[in-house]
Protein backbone atom coordinates (compact mmCIF):
# COMPACT_ATOMS: atom_id res chain seq x y z
CA UNK A 1 0.00 0.00 0.00
CA UNK A 2 1.47 3.36 -1.00
CA UNK A 3 2.03 6.02 1.65
CA UNK A 4 -0.50 8.39 0.06
CA UNK A 5 -3.23 5.75 -0.06
CA UNK A 6 -2.48 4.71 3.53
CA UNK A 7 -2.61 8.33 4.71
CA UNK A 8 -5.84 8.97 2.79
CA UNK A 9 -7.55 5.95 4.37
CA UNK A 10 -6.26 7.02 7.78
CA UNK A 11 -7.53 10.56 7.27
CA UNK A 12 -10.99 9.34 6.21
CA UNK A 13 -11.15 6.98 9.19
CA UNK A 14 -10.15 9.71 11.62
CA UNK A 15 -12.58 12.25 10.18
CA UNK A 16 -15.39 9.69 10.16
CA UNK A 17 -14.89 8.51 13.71
CA UNK A 18 -13.60 11.50 15.69
CA UNK A 19 -15.56 14.31 14.07
CA UNK A 20 -18.70 12.21 13.70
CA UNK A 21 -18.65 11.19 17.36
CA UNK A 22 -18.00 14.82 18.39
CA UNK A 23 -20.76 16.25 16.18
CA UNK A 24 -23.24 13.58 17.29
CA UNK A 25 -22.37 14.33 20.90
CA UNK A 26 -23.14 18.01 20.29
CA UNK A 27 -26.43 17.16 18.53
CA UNK A 28 -27.31 14.86 21.41
CA UNK A 29 -26.91 17.74 23.89
CA UNK A 30 -29.06 20.02 21.69
CA UNK A 31 -31.76 17.41 21.06
CA UNK A 32 -31.87 16.45 24.76
CA UNK A 33 -32.66 20.08 25.57
CA UNK A 34 -35.38 20.23 22.87
CA UNK A 35 -36.96 17.10 24.36
CA UNK A 36 -36.90 18.72 27.80
CA UNK A 37 -38.62 21.85 26.42
CA UNK A 38 -41.35 19.80 24.66
CA UNK A 39 -41.97 17.81 27.85
CA UNK A 40 -42.41 21.05 29.78
CA UNK A 41 -44.78 22.36 27.08
CA UNK A 42 -46.87 19.13 27.19
CA UNK A 43 -47.18 19.49 30.95
CA UNK B 1 44.24 27.33 2.06
CA UNK B 2 42.45 26.79 -1.20
CA UNK B 3 41.22 29.90 -3.01
CA UNK B 4 37.80 28.38 -3.62
CA UNK B 5 37.34 27.93 0.12
CA UNK B 6 37.91 31.66 0.62
CA UNK B 7 35.77 32.88 -2.25
CA UNK B 8 32.66 30.81 -1.62
CA UNK B 9 30.10 32.59 0.57
CA UNK B 10 29.60 30.54 3.74
CA UNK B 11 26.11 29.71 4.91
CA UNK B 12 25.12 29.86 8.59
CA UNK B 13 25.31 26.41 10.15
CA UNK B 14 21.98 24.61 10.28
CA UNK B 15 21.17 21.18 11.57
CA UNK B 16 19.97 18.91 8.78
CA UNK B 17 16.22 18.72 9.16
CA UNK B 18 13.22 17.23 7.40
CA UNK B 19 11.87 20.69 6.55
CA UNK B 20 8.51 21.64 5.10
CA UNK B 21 5.23 23.24 6.01
CA UNK B 22 3.42 19.93 5.71
CA UNK B 23 5.80 18.24 8.14
CA UNK B 24 5.52 21.09 10.64
CA UNK B 25 1.73 21.14 10.47
CA UNK B 26 1.39 17.41 11.07
CA UNK B 27 -0.77 16.55 14.05
CA UNK B 28 -2.79 19.78 13.97
CA UNK B 29 -5.77 17.78 12.68
CA UNK B 30 -6.37 16.44 16.17
CA UNK B 31 -7.08 19.97 17.36
CA UNK B 32 -9.61 20.52 14.55
CA UNK B 33 -11.58 17.26 14.34
CA UNK B 34 -13.09 17.32 17.84
CA UNK B 35 -13.96 21.06 17.70
CA UNK B 36 -17.68 20.22 17.97
CA UNK B 37 -16.99 19.10 21.54
CA UNK B 38 -16.43 22.74 22.58
CA UNK B 39 -20.03 23.90 21.85
CA UNK B 40 -21.23 20.54 23.18
CA UNK B 41 -19.40 21.15 26.46
CA UNK B 42 -20.64 24.75 26.59
CA UNK B 43 -24.27 23.72 25.96
CA UNK B 44 -23.96 20.96 28.56
CA UNK B 45 -23.09 23.65 31.11
CA UNK B 46 -25.95 25.84 29.90
CA UNK B 47 -28.47 23.00 30.23
CA UNK B 48 -26.90 21.74 33.47
CA UNK B 49 -26.46 18.17 32.26
CA UNK B 50 -23.73 16.82 34.55
CA UNK B 51 -23.00 13.55 32.70
CA UNK B 52 -22.70 15.43 29.38
CA UNK B 53 -20.43 18.02 31.02
CA UNK B 54 -18.07 15.25 32.17
CA UNK B 55 -18.22 13.49 28.79
CA UNK B 56 -17.68 16.54 26.60
CA UNK B 57 -15.21 18.47 28.76
CA UNK B 58 -13.27 15.24 29.43
CA UNK B 59 -13.29 14.54 25.69
CA UNK B 60 -11.96 18.03 24.89
CA UNK B 61 -9.15 17.69 27.43
CA UNK B 62 -8.23 14.18 26.24
CA UNK B 63 -8.12 15.20 22.57
CA UNK B 64 -5.95 18.25 23.36
CA UNK B 65 -3.61 16.04 25.41
CA UNK B 66 -3.46 13.53 22.54
CA UNK B 67 -2.72 16.33 20.05
CA UNK B 68 0.13 17.68 22.22
CA UNK B 69 1.63 14.19 22.64
CA UNK B 70 1.24 13.45 18.94
CA UNK B 71 3.02 16.68 17.96
CA UNK B 72 5.85 15.88 20.37
CA UNK B 73 6.04 12.35 19.01
CA UNK B 74 6.22 13.71 15.45
CA UNK B 75 8.98 16.14 16.50
CA UNK B 76 10.91 13.26 18.12
CA UNK B 77 10.47 11.20 14.97
CA UNK B 78 11.70 14.13 12.85
CA UNK B 79 14.77 14.43 15.06
CA UNK B 80 15.30 10.66 14.65
CA UNK B 81 14.96 10.86 10.86
CA UNK B 82 17.36 13.81 10.62
CA UNK B 83 20.18 11.90 12.28
CA UNK B 84 22.30 9.21 10.71
CA UNK B 85 23.20 7.81 14.12
CA UNK B 86 20.77 8.04 17.00
CA UNK B 87 18.67 6.17 19.53
CA UNK B 88 14.90 5.81 19.18
CA UNK B 89 12.73 8.29 21.14
CA UNK B 90 12.51 7.49 24.86
CA UNK B 91 8.69 7.38 24.95
CA UNK B 92 6.37 6.05 22.21
CA UNK B 93 4.40 9.33 22.20
CA UNK B 94 2.58 8.71 18.92
CA UNK B 95 1.34 5.35 20.17
CA UNK B 96 0.20 6.85 23.49
CA UNK B 97 -1.61 9.63 21.56
CA UNK B 98 -3.28 7.03 19.30
CA UNK B 99 -4.53 5.05 22.31
CA UNK B 100 -5.89 8.22 23.95
CA UNK B 101 -7.69 9.17 20.71
CA UNK B 102 -9.17 5.66 20.36
CA UNK B 103 -10.40 5.48 23.96
CA UNK B 104 -11.77 9.05 23.88
CA UNK B 105 -13.56 8.52 20.56
CA UNK B 106 -15.18 5.34 21.90
CA UNK B 107 -16.08 7.17 25.12
CA UNK B 108 -17.66 10.12 23.25
CA UNK B 109 -19.54 7.78 20.88
CA UNK B 110 -20.93 5.77 23.80
CA UNK B 111 -21.71 8.36 26.46
CA UNK B 112 -21.89 11.52 24.33
CA UNK B 113 -23.52 10.43 21.08
CA UNK B 114 -25.53 7.60 22.67
CA UNK B 115 -24.33 4.73 20.48
CA UNK B 116 -24.39 1.14 21.74
CA UNK B 117 -21.32 -0.21 23.53
CA UNK B 118 -20.17 -2.33 20.59
CA UNK B 119 -20.73 0.45 18.05
CA UNK B 120 -18.63 2.70 20.29
CA UNK B 121 -15.86 0.12 20.32
CA UNK B 122 -16.01 0.15 16.51
CA UNK B 123 -15.64 3.97 16.63
CA UNK B 124 -12.59 3.59 18.89
CA UNK B 125 -10.99 0.94 16.69
CA UNK B 126 -11.65 3.07 13.60
CA UNK B 127 -9.92 6.03 15.25
CA UNK B 128 -6.99 3.83 16.31
CA UNK B 129 -6.60 2.49 12.78
CA UNK B 130 -6.87 6.00 11.35
CA UNK B 131 -4.15 7.27 13.71
CA UNK B 132 -1.73 4.47 12.79
CA UNK B 133 -2.43 4.76 9.07
CA UNK B 134 -2.09 8.55 9.03
CA UNK B 135 0.76 9.08 11.50
CA UNK B 136 2.47 5.69 11.56
CA UNK B 137 4.28 4.00 14.42
CA UNK B 138 7.04 5.39 16.63
CA UNK B 139 10.58 4.60 15.53
CA UNK B 140 12.03 1.91 17.80
CA UNK B 141 15.30 0.83 16.22
CA UNK B 142 18.72 2.31 16.92
CA UNK B 143 20.26 3.93 13.88
CA UNK B 144 23.92 3.09 13.41
CA UNK B 145 26.03 3.08 10.27
CA UNK B 146 28.14 0.07 9.36
CA UNK B 147 31.75 0.05 10.55
CA UNK B 148 31.19 1.72 13.89
CA UNK B 149 34.35 0.04 15.26
CA UNK B 150 32.77 -0.86 18.57
CA UNK B 151 31.46 2.61 19.41
CA UNK B 152 27.94 2.64 20.75
CA UNK B 153 25.13 4.71 19.28
CA UNK B 154 25.09 6.64 22.57
CA UNK B 155 28.76 7.66 22.24
CA UNK B 156 28.49 8.77 18.62
CA UNK B 157 25.15 10.47 19.13
CA UNK B 158 26.44 12.34 22.19
CA UNK B 159 29.56 13.51 20.34
CA UNK B 160 27.49 14.76 17.41
CA UNK B 161 24.96 16.51 19.69
CA UNK B 162 27.70 18.19 21.71
CA UNK B 163 29.52 19.33 18.58
CA UNK B 164 26.29 20.67 17.06
CA UNK B 165 25.44 22.55 20.26
CA UNK B 166 28.90 24.16 20.23
CA UNK B 167 28.58 25.13 16.56
CA UNK B 168 25.24 26.78 17.29
CA UNK B 169 26.85 28.53 20.29
CA UNK B 170 29.62 29.89 18.04
CA UNK B 171 27.00 31.12 15.54
CA UNK B 172 25.17 32.87 18.38
CA UNK B 173 28.37 34.56 19.58
CA UNK B 174 29.14 35.51 15.98
CA UNK B 175 25.90 37.50 15.82
CA UNK B 176 27.20 39.74 18.59
CA UNK B 177 30.51 40.47 16.84
CA UNK B 178 30.49 43.66 14.76
CA UNK B 179 33.23 42.85 12.33
CA UNK B 180 32.38 41.56 8.88
CA UNK B 181 35.70 39.90 8.32
CA UNK B 182 35.42 37.98 11.61
CA UNK B 183 31.77 37.13 10.93
CA UNK B 184 32.71 35.65 7.59
CA UNK B 185 35.62 33.69 9.05
CA UNK B 186 33.53 32.29 11.90
CA UNK B 187 30.81 31.21 9.47
CA UNK B 188 33.43 29.38 7.41
CA UNK B 189 34.71 27.68 10.59
CA UNK B 190 31.17 26.60 11.50
CA UNK B 191 30.59 25.28 8.02
CA UNK B 192 33.75 23.19 8.16
CA UNK B 193 32.88 21.97 11.65
CA UNK B 194 29.44 20.92 10.37
CA UNK B 195 31.08 19.00 7.56
CA UNK B 196 33.40 17.27 10.03
CA UNK B 197 30.33 16.28 12.09
CA UNK B 198 28.84 14.81 8.90
CA UNK B 199 32.04 12.86 8.25
CA UNK B 200 31.92 11.43 11.79
CA UNK B 201 28.32 10.34 11.25
CA UNK B 202 29.21 8.68 7.97
CA UNK B 203 32.24 6.92 9.41
CA UNK B 204 32.35 6.82 13.21
CA UNK B 205 35.60 4.80 13.14
CA UNK B 206 37.75 7.83 13.93
CA UNK B 207 35.44 9.22 16.53
CA UNK B 208 37.90 9.20 19.42
CA UNK B 209 40.41 11.42 17.67
CA UNK B 210 37.75 13.48 15.92
CA UNK B 211 35.95 13.98 19.23
CA UNK B 212 39.14 15.17 20.90
CA UNK B 213 39.82 17.46 17.98
CA UNK B 214 36.27 18.83 17.83
CA UNK B 215 36.15 19.32 21.59
CA UNK B 216 39.36 21.31 21.76
CA UNK B 217 38.89 23.30 18.56
CA UNK B 218 35.19 23.94 18.87
CA UNK B 219 35.63 24.76 22.55
CA UNK B 220 38.47 27.07 21.56
CA UNK B 221 36.42 28.72 18.83
CA UNK B 222 33.43 29.05 21.17
CA UNK B 223 35.47 30.54 23.99
CA UNK B 224 37.34 33.03 21.82
CA UNK B 225 34.16 34.09 19.98
CA UNK B 226 32.22 34.59 23.20
CA UNK B 227 35.22 36.23 24.84
CA UNK B 228 35.78 38.59 21.92
CA UNK B 229 32.07 39.48 21.66
CA UNK B 230 32.09 40.28 25.37
CA UNK B 231 35.33 42.27 25.34
CA UNK B 232 34.28 44.15 22.21
CA UNK B 233 31.24 45.50 24.05
CA UNK B 234 33.39 46.78 26.91
CA UNK B 235 36.34 48.26 25.04
CA UNK B 236 38.02 48.02 21.65
CA UNK B 237 41.63 46.90 21.77
CA UNK B 238 43.79 46.58 18.70
CA UNK B 239 45.92 43.95 20.33
CA UNK B 240 42.91 41.85 21.22
CA UNK B 241 41.50 42.16 17.71
CA UNK B 242 44.82 41.10 16.25
CA UNK B 243 45.08 38.12 18.60
CA UNK B 244 41.52 37.09 17.81
CA UNK B 245 42.29 37.33 14.12
CA UNK B 246 45.36 35.11 14.57
CA UNK B 247 43.44 32.48 16.50
CA UNK B 248 40.58 32.45 13.99
CA UNK B 249 43.04 32.07 11.14
CA UNK B 250 44.66 29.13 12.89
CA UNK B 251 41.35 27.48 13.67
CA UNK B 252 40.04 27.98 10.15
CA UNK B 253 43.11 26.57 8.43
CA UNK B 254 43.29 23.64 10.84
CA UNK B 255 39.61 22.80 10.33
CA UNK B 256 40.09 22.70 6.57
CA UNK B 257 43.21 20.61 6.98
CA UNK B 258 41.62 18.22 9.44
CA UNK B 259 38.51 17.79 7.36
CA UNK B 260 40.74 16.71 4.51
CA UNK B 261 42.68 14.37 6.78
CA UNK B 262 39.49 12.79 8.08
CA UNK B 263 38.31 12.28 4.52
CA UNK B 264 41.61 10.66 3.69
CA UNK B 265 41.55 8.58 6.89
CA UNK B 266 44.82 10.27 7.88
CA UNK B 267 44.47 11.21 11.50
CA UNK B 268 48.03 10.72 12.64
CA UNK B 269 48.82 14.30 13.56
CA UNK B 270 45.46 15.31 15.08
CA UNK B 271 46.87 15.10 18.60
CA UNK B 272 49.82 17.31 17.70
CA UNK B 273 47.50 19.97 16.24
CA UNK B 274 45.32 19.89 19.32
CA UNK B 275 48.33 20.62 21.52
CA UNK B 276 49.41 23.42 19.20
CA UNK B 277 46.02 25.14 19.46
CA UNK B 278 45.87 24.74 23.21
CA UNK B 279 49.27 26.40 23.48
CA UNK B 280 48.30 29.17 21.07
CA UNK B 281 45.09 29.98 22.91
CA UNK B 282 47.09 30.38 26.11
CA UNK B 283 49.77 32.42 24.40
CA UNK B 284 47.37 34.81 22.65
CA UNK B 285 45.50 35.33 25.90
CA UNK B 286 42.09 35.49 24.24
CA UNK B 287 40.48 32.91 26.50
Amino acid sequence: MSKTLRSSIGLILLITTVSLASCQSMLQVISADKNDVSIVKQK
Amino acid sequence: MKNTEQLRKPKPYQKKQAQGVLYNSRGLLLYILPLALIPAAFLSFVYGDFSKIITNVGGCVAFILAAVLLRRGIAAEKHYLDKKITRPPKWPLKTIASIIVAVTTGWIAWLGAGHSFFTSIAFGLGALGGMFLLYGFDPWQEKMVAGSHGYTTEEVSQTVDEAEAKIIGIEQANKQINNRSFNQRIRVICEHAGEIVDIIQDDPGDIRRARKFLNVYLDGALKVSEGYADMQRKHQSEELTENFDNVLQTIESVFIEQKQKLLEDDVLDLDVQIEVLAAQLKHEGVV
